[in-house]
């Protein structure tokens, strides 16, 4: 029953629907025309239009605007304001009156509205037709709030109509079809209902509790998800890579998080998609290491954490701490490892450059050539931090000064320079100022050394001032800098030019001397080229020179150098390279000496040499010819000498029949001369040969003693006429190797020479001796005698004493030369011992040479 | 011809030439002359003389060359020579015993020394 009456109702809805459905239909075409129009005209209207019913040339423009829209369907429009007034419309005659504000601030409000009623219900003309009217607010610019409203006015016949009459037979005919349907099934519908009641209410009970459940589930599910979105949101805000490996093969990871993408490039797909990549990226050097931790914590259970590197995708290097625990089920047994990586690359970093810079501190105190301190501002200067160099200074460990405990730095600062130095320093740290001072220091050695200390007063990490500072020896400098200004002062005061040079020739120093030498001052050529010391056309020499002393070391020469004002001199030079200490060349110096007197002192020298040796030249040259004159006139006199000789003798001899006494007297004084002269010729023939080299001996066996036995014998009728006592002396002579006659020569000349200087009455004694390898002649005479300063010329030819000239002695002068000449060439001498009026006494020394067989030979083919 | 010694005498000094001849034909000696060395062998190959008496020093031949030729012919190879020499030196001496010389003298030189000398070189 109920179901029929139910069917009924459905069949009175379904055509009130479709009745409705049209209405509804149409109304909603209308709104979207309303709010078409409105979206066109916002443009054109201005907020001014809604102000007031519009008047004059504003309504006509409206008038233009708006006749495009009414087609026929739609019939009418009107603008509202805000106050409920027709600010405009088609029909004129509505302008300007006012309707419920209600409706319109609706609208004005964001609703819309429609509705069905006819055309003049609010006044207007024309016919009344039955209209659908739609509400829709109007703004003049987009985004401003609405300023009034547009209502649109179209025929309602025209759209409901077709609706209506599609709608209606098909509604009726349903519902007859439903209630037929009823009446035939409702016996079974009635069965099965009731059945499908009890169904339902089972199944609505059961349903009940399953959305219950459900809804339970789906909080808790929500509440999961919510906390696993908050931990994976968490883990994945986390400057931290999260992992879970497994625990039986250690790198291997089932998840990683996405940051591992910020740590090293890789995003978790291509990490998971490649197993033991791990192994891959971990730095050689930290693998086994890192496998060793892995695996003693895993079997141990434990958390733990390690640092190692991996290589990014970039091929950088990251430090990573590695921290890992082993997670347990709930039976307790070790299930995964969990870990994170943090990425402690700028900690490991600055960890490293700390280290280095540790390292670097202490390697730079190590090296400074000087002792580097922080200490205290007291009157020890406790030291805090003392280098270490300390001890080459002072001799004590820089430990004994660290807090004063062995000794104080003030013990071993010089008693004397103590106050000073504090002094110095208290000065400032008053200015707030670094410090330089020098002081002494006692060394353990008991000696003394400078130092000078550079310093500023800091105000240390715990607020106190402390001193900063270092130390530097400078001892040898010191000394090095009395030895320079030593020598710079030898330097200065040196006559001797000294200056020196840079590798490029530029004059860098030039003492007095060479302001002296060249007369330039120092001022005038620091800087300059030595090339300006050279005369025109030798500019390029001074430089060349330089480049050898730079390649030799050392160089001496002499050169010409050009002073200031032009003049030219000589110097001597002996340039030097400067070395430092590895042995390069940096610099070149120079010791000039002005020998330009002693040049031409030399030039002199040379020229007068020359000279000399031109005249010994012409003198030898005018000895030779003399010698070949002598030996020529010798010659050529020989002849007619012998002639007048030999026709004398045959006349002496009677060959040309008797001759007279005073015939023979006057032949005896020619044939006398004749002799002299042969005499004459003979000796200056042996002399020329003798100073042309030509004497040469003919050797042979002689007895010494037996020659002068026969030079007595042949002077004795001499000795006679003068009555002169003439003895004899010889003992045992062994032969020697020499010229007979030359000897015999000599010993003639020496022994009628004693008998030509003795007076009358006198005597002559002759001894020929031997003894130890030389032979003795020795002729004495009671004669004249020979003044000493006469006795040094006596060898010489033509000298002749002046005993013999004044007294007319006969004499060529060169008995006693030739003498000389035959004693030397048997390697012998002869000297004189004599003084005026006691006589003189000739000695010949002739060494016992044995004869050799050749001369032996020669000798006696002569004989 | 006769049984007195030839003496053949060179020199180019007429003077010393006639006073060695004159000395010589004194003592009974047959003496040719010649005033230089080509005359001197001319006469000694002409005929041969039983001395020469040569001057060292003469034109076109000296008394060594003259010396040697008579030396190289088959006839005067046995004369005996007696060199005059102005030389001072003993060498010359020496140099004429080599080219065959039996003696020399040496200018000036007396004639009674000559004399002896030619005595002895003769074998008188």
């Amino acid at each position: 029953m109920y179901s029929a009456i139910a069917l009924l109702l459905a069949g009175a809805a379904i055509l009130w629907f479709a009745r409705n459905g049209a209405e509804s239909r149409s109304e909603q075409e209308v709104l979207e025309r309303a709010r078409t129009a409105s979206a066109l005209l916002a443009g054109r209207l201005q907020a001014s239009d809604f102000q007031g019913p519009a008047q004059g040339d504003r309504r006509a423009q409206l008038d233009r605007v708006f006749a495009p829209l009414i087609d026929g369907e739609v019939v009418r429009v009107k603008l509202w304001g805000a106050d409920g007034t027709i600010v405009y419309s088609n029909d004129p005659s509505v302008i300007g009156t006012r309707h419920s504000r209600e409706e319109i601030k609706a609208v004005l409000a964001g609703a819309t509205k429609s509705e069905i009623g006819h055309l003049n219900d609010e006044g207007g003309r024309g016919e009344n037709i039955k209209v659908l009217s739609a509400y829709v607010p109007v703004r003049t610019d987009g985004s401003s709030p609405p300023v009034g409203v547009l209502e649109l006015y179209t025929r309602f016949d025209e759209v409901s109509a077709d609706a209506q009459t599609a709608v209606k037979p098909v509604a009726i005919a349903l519902v007859l079809a439903l209630l037929l349907l009823y009446a035939s099934l409702f016996p079974i519908l009635r069965q099965v209902t009731s059945a499908l009641e009890t169904r339902t209410h089972r199944l609505q009970q059961q349903s009940d509790e399953l959305e219950k459940t459900i809804a339970e589930r789906k909080r808790a599910l929500a509440g999961l998800r919510e906390a696993d979105a908050r931990y994976r949101a968490l883990v994945e805000e986390l400057p931290l890579v999260s992992y879970v490996s497994s625990l039986d093969k250690p790198g291997f990871s089932t998840f990683v998080s996405p940051q591992l993408e910020d740590l090293i490039g890789y995003t978790p797909l291509e990490w998971l998609a490649k197993p033991g990549i791990f192994w891959d990226v971990i730095h050689p050097d930290d693998a086994e290491r890192v496998r060793r931790e892995h695996e003693l914590g895993y079997a141990n259970a434990d958390t733990f954490s390690t640092q190692y590197r991996m290589q990014a995708k970039s091929g950088r290097y990251i430090w990573v701490e590695d921290q890992i625990r082993v997670i347990e089920n709930p039976q307790g047994e070790p299930m995964q490892a969990q870990g994170f990586l943090i990425d402690v690359t700028a900690r490991k970093n600055s960890e490293l450059a700390l280290k280095e810079s540790e390292a670097r501190f202490r390697g730079l105190v190590g090296n400074i050539p000087g002792v580097v301190f922080r200490c205290d501002i007291d009157s020890d200067w406790t030291m805090e931090f003392l280098s270490e160099a300390i001890e080459d200074l002072v001799g004590y460990p820089s430990t004994d000064f660290i807090a004063n405990r062995v000794r104080s730095f003030a013990s071993v600062v010089h008693p004397e320079d103590r106050l000073r130095l504090e002094t110095d320093v208290g000065k400032s740290v008053t200015d707030r100022r670094p410090y330089t001072t020098d002081y002494r220091v006692l060394h353990r050695d008991g000696s003394v050394r400078y130092v000078i200390e550079r310093g500023q007063a800091i105000l240390a990490a715990d607020g106190r001032l402390r001193l900063d500072g270092a130390i530097f020896d400078v001892t040898e400098r010191r000394q090095v800098d009395h030895e320079r200004l030593k020598l710079a002062a030898i330097v200065e005061s040196s006559d001797e030019a000294i200056m020196s040079a840079d590798l490029e020739g530029r004059l860098t120093s030039w003492n007095k001397g060479a302001e002296t030498m060249f007369g330039y001052t120092a001022e005038e050529v620091i800087g300059e080229s030595i090339a300006m010391l050279a005369p025109e056309g030798q500019k390029e020499q001074p430089l060349d020179r330089l480049a050898g002393a730079i390649e030799t070391g050392e160089r001496r020469y002499e050169a010409t150098r050009r002073r200031k004002d032009g003049t030219l001199i000589e110097i001597s030079l002996t340039v030097s390279a400067v070395r430092d200490s590895a042995g390069e060349v940096i610099a070149v110096s120079a010791i000039a000496q002005d020998i330009t007197e002693r040049r031409q002192v030399e030039n002199e020298r040379e020229r007068f040499t020359r000279e000399l040796e031109l005249q010994n030249e012409r003198l030898l040259e005018l000895d030779r010819l003399k010698d070949e004159f002598v030996a020529l006139v010798s010659h050529e006199l020989r002849t007619p000498l012998t002639s007048i000789r030999g026709y004398l003798e045959l006349v002496l001899d009677g060959e040309a029949g008797n001759v007279t006494e005073e015939q023979r007297r006057f032949l005896g004084v020619v044939e006398r001369n004749a002799n002299r002269l042969l005499e004459l010729v003979g000796d200056l023939l042996f002399l020329a040969q003798i100073e042309a080299g030509k004497l040469s001996l003919e050797v042979g066996a002689v007895d010494l003693a037996a020659v002068a036995a026969e030079s007595v014998e042949t002077a004795r009728p001499l000795a006679e006429d003068k009555r002169i006592t003439l003895t004899l002396a010889t003992s045992p002579v062994p032969l020697l190797a020499g010229d007979g006659a030359r000897l015999a020569q000599l010993l003639d000349n020496l022994v009628s020479n004693a008998i030509k200087f003795t007076p009358e009455g006198g005597r002559v004694d002759v001894r020929a001796s031997a003894s130890r390898g030389n032979a003795f002649v020795e002729v004495r005479d009671t004669g004249m005698g020979i003044p000493a300063e006469e006795q040094e010329h006596i060898f010489e030819r033509f000298f002749r004493t002046s005993r013999a000239t004044e007294q007319a002695i006969q004499g060529t002068g060169l008995g006693l030369a030739i003498s000389k000449a035959i004693v030397h060439a048997h390697g012998g001498r002869i000297t004189l011992a004599s003084s005026e009026g006691e006589g003189a006494t000739f000695r010949v020394t002739i060494p016992i040479r044995a004869i050799q067989p050749a001369e032996q030979t020669k000798e006696e083919i002569a004989s | 011809v006769s049984d007195r010694p030839l003496v053949l005498v060179a020199d180019d000094d007429p003077d010393i030439l006639n006073l060695v001849m004159l000395r010589l034909e004194r003592d009974g000696y047959e003496v040719v002359g010649a005033s230089d060395g080509e005359g001197a062998l001319q006469q000694a190959l002409e005929r041969v003389p039983d001395l020469a008496v040569l001057d060292v020093s003469m034109p076109k031949l000296d008394g060594y060359e003259v010396a040697q030729r008579l030396r190289a012919h088959e006839g005067t190879r046995e004369v005996p020579i007696i060199f005059l020499t102005a030389r001072a030196q003993k060498s010359d001496g020496a140099r004429g015993l080599e080219a065959g010389a039996s003696d020399y003298v040496t200018k000036p030189f007396s004639t009674a020394d000559l004399r002896l000398r030619v005595q002895a070189a003769l074998g008188l």
